[in-house]
């Protein structure tokens, strides 16, 4: 876990991750009606932290592996995955934070499980290309939860599916109809790219 | 996991390293914060008590993964030390030399000063390398404290300075004609306060001369640059100028957010002073600015000495309760 974190952190960086400010909602909190208590010590109050809302990016990719009804039972995945978050927090980030991320909010992910590994007992495997999806999600950091539709792009077939993650462990449970069901446990890594303004 | 009969983080598992460790921490988030003893110095301690601790805990790490790869000679090796020792002086000469890579590793790992005076701290690897190459031939130490040792100088050495930028706020100020002579009084004006809900203006009147002056801020009006006109709302209080200055508040309450991201982010101040009973109108243009996203902590701008200050004179309200 502490090299993947560390593998993370080193394409982040490497990335050029970042955030970029608005300056939308810019002022700060003031009670205007009282005057300041020492207006020759402190000539000008600072106004209290409204927080801050943000708009993330997070392009990424996952994989992962586990059950599934069709034959034969066992499975891999690796696919890509764009997600757009709104969140928000209740204090404003400091420039030099590790991190500038929404602690909790609303989202959307566009994905698709491009390589679907259907693995045999024998340890074989026999590669094709998965579905796309479309999920909605809320986050509480650590957690998101989701769900959504998924359908083959190549032979129709279409489904639902629901999706937890705690940070970058995922959980994917999917059922196609005529495809069956699966659960996929993995590991996702996105590189959040985010937009932060005042609330 | 033992190295020629000896454990693999002895070398941090004694008071001195520890210390070393301590004091690192203590500075970065304490010392550094408060600014004590002065931002220079707690910046060379941090230096000094990282430059000892740092190549004993790499070395530790290290001869542990060494060991876990089953290089029990290498992890032995009195080279390994060495290495480090060498490394750690690069890194922090390059860190300390070469703005590019300052820049990027304050991008992850937090800021650190680029400043080419630090390097006079190199000279304690000297004594890191003493107390490792002394320790070598020291006792080992429980399996207990070399991890709890380990994970706190670790942590130590990764947890860097509390953030300094903080987030800074847009604030309407007098661009110009802040001060003014009003009759037998000296006034100057500022913005004390701006948010979301609007501006208060603050005023500092003094006696022009020796002889005593009654001042009062009646009103005053706030005109946006869309022809919006705010009024202020005057408290009425008076104040007795007599050898000592007086301070006066007048708000203005408006969306003041909406006008932000409208923006309108400019307009007129107009303050109605009464001095002595004769009214003054004293207008001066303001703006409202936003001076940078964040603001550095460590550089908050000093409050006035109490010198510059002045005797602040007690509310006119206050004689009367007395005199009563």
């Amino acid at each position: 876990m502490t090299r993947l974190l560390l593998a993370l952190a080193l394409a982040c960086a490497a990335a050029g991750c970042r955030h970029v400010h608005r300056d939308t909602n810019a002022p700060g909190i003031i009670d205007v009606r009282t005057p300041p208590r020492d207006p020759a010590g402190t000539p000008r109050v600072r106004p209290a932290d409204p927080g801050e809302r943000m708009l993330t990016v997070n392009p990424g990719v996952f994989w992962g592996a586990g059950p599934q009804t069709a034959e034969p039972h066992g499975f891999g995945e690796l696919g890509a995955e764009v997600t757009i978050n709104l969140g928000e927090n209740d204090r404003s980030h400091y420039e030099d934070d590790f991190f500038v991320y929404p602690q909790r909010g609303v989202g959307a992910s566009l994905g698709w499980s491009a390589v679907h590994i259907d693995l045999a007992e024998d340890g074989s495997g026999e590669a094709r290309l998965g579905p796309i999806y479309a999920e909605a999600q809320i986050f509480r950091l650590p957690w998101i939860v989701g769900g959504g539709l998924a359908v083959d792009p190549f032979d129709g077939d279409a489904g639902v599916q629901v999706f937890g993650a705690f940070t970058t462990l995922y959980a994917r449970a999917r059922y196609l109809v005529d495809g069956g069901a699966e659960l996929a446990i993995g590991i996702q890594l996105k590189l959040p790219f985010v937009r932060v303004w005042s609330r | 996991m033992r190295a020629d009969g000896q454990s693999w983080a002895r070398d941090l598992v004694h008071p001195v390293p520890l210390g070393a460790a301590a004091v690192l921490a203590i500075n970065d988030h304490a010392l550094k914060a408060a600014g004590w003893p002065s931002a220079a110095v707690a910046g060379k301690l941090s230096d000094v008590a990282g430059l000892f601790v740092f190549p004993i805990l790499a070395t530790a790490l290290s001869r542990g993964l060494l060991l876990a790869l089953g290089r029990r000679r290498a992890a032995a090796s009195a080279w390994l030390p060495a290495l480090w020792l060498a490394a750690t002086a690069a890194a922090f000469a390059a860190l300390k030399l070469s703005p590019p890579l300052n820049a990027a590793v304050s991008t992850v790992w937090g800021r650190h000063a680029l400043d080419r005076t630090d390097l006079l701290a190199l000279p304690v690897l000297l004594l890191s390398g003493w107390w490792l190459a002394r320790r070598r031939a020291g006792e080992g130490a429980p399996a207990a404290g070399q991890a709890a040792a380990l994970a706190l100088v670790a942590l130590t050495c990764a947890a860097t300075s509390p953030p300094r930028y903080a987030r800074n706020f847009p604030s309407w100020e007098v661009v110009s004609g802040g001060e003014r002579s009003l009759g037998c009084a000296r006034a100057s004006a500022w913005v004390s306060k701006s948010g979301k809900t609007g501006l208060g203006v603050s005023v500092r009147v003094e006696p022009a001369g020796e002889e005593s002056c009654r001042v009062r801020l009646t009103g005053g009006a706030l005109t946006l640059a869309d022809g919006r006109v705010v009024p202020g709302i005057a408290d009425g209080a008076e104040i007795a100028l007599s050898g000592c200055v007086g301070y006066l508040y007048l708000p203005f309450e408006l969306d003041n957010e909406a006008a932000w991201n409208l923006g309108v982010r400019s307009g007129t101040l107009a303050l109605t002073v009464e001095v002595d009973g004769v009214a003054h109108t004293w207008r001066m243009p303001a703006e409202h600015r936003l001076a940078g996203y964040h603001v550095d902590r460590y550089a908050e701008p000093a409050a006035p000495s109490a010198s510059d200050r002045g005797a602040v004179c007690p509310p006119a309200g206050a004689e009367k309760q007395v005199a009563e």
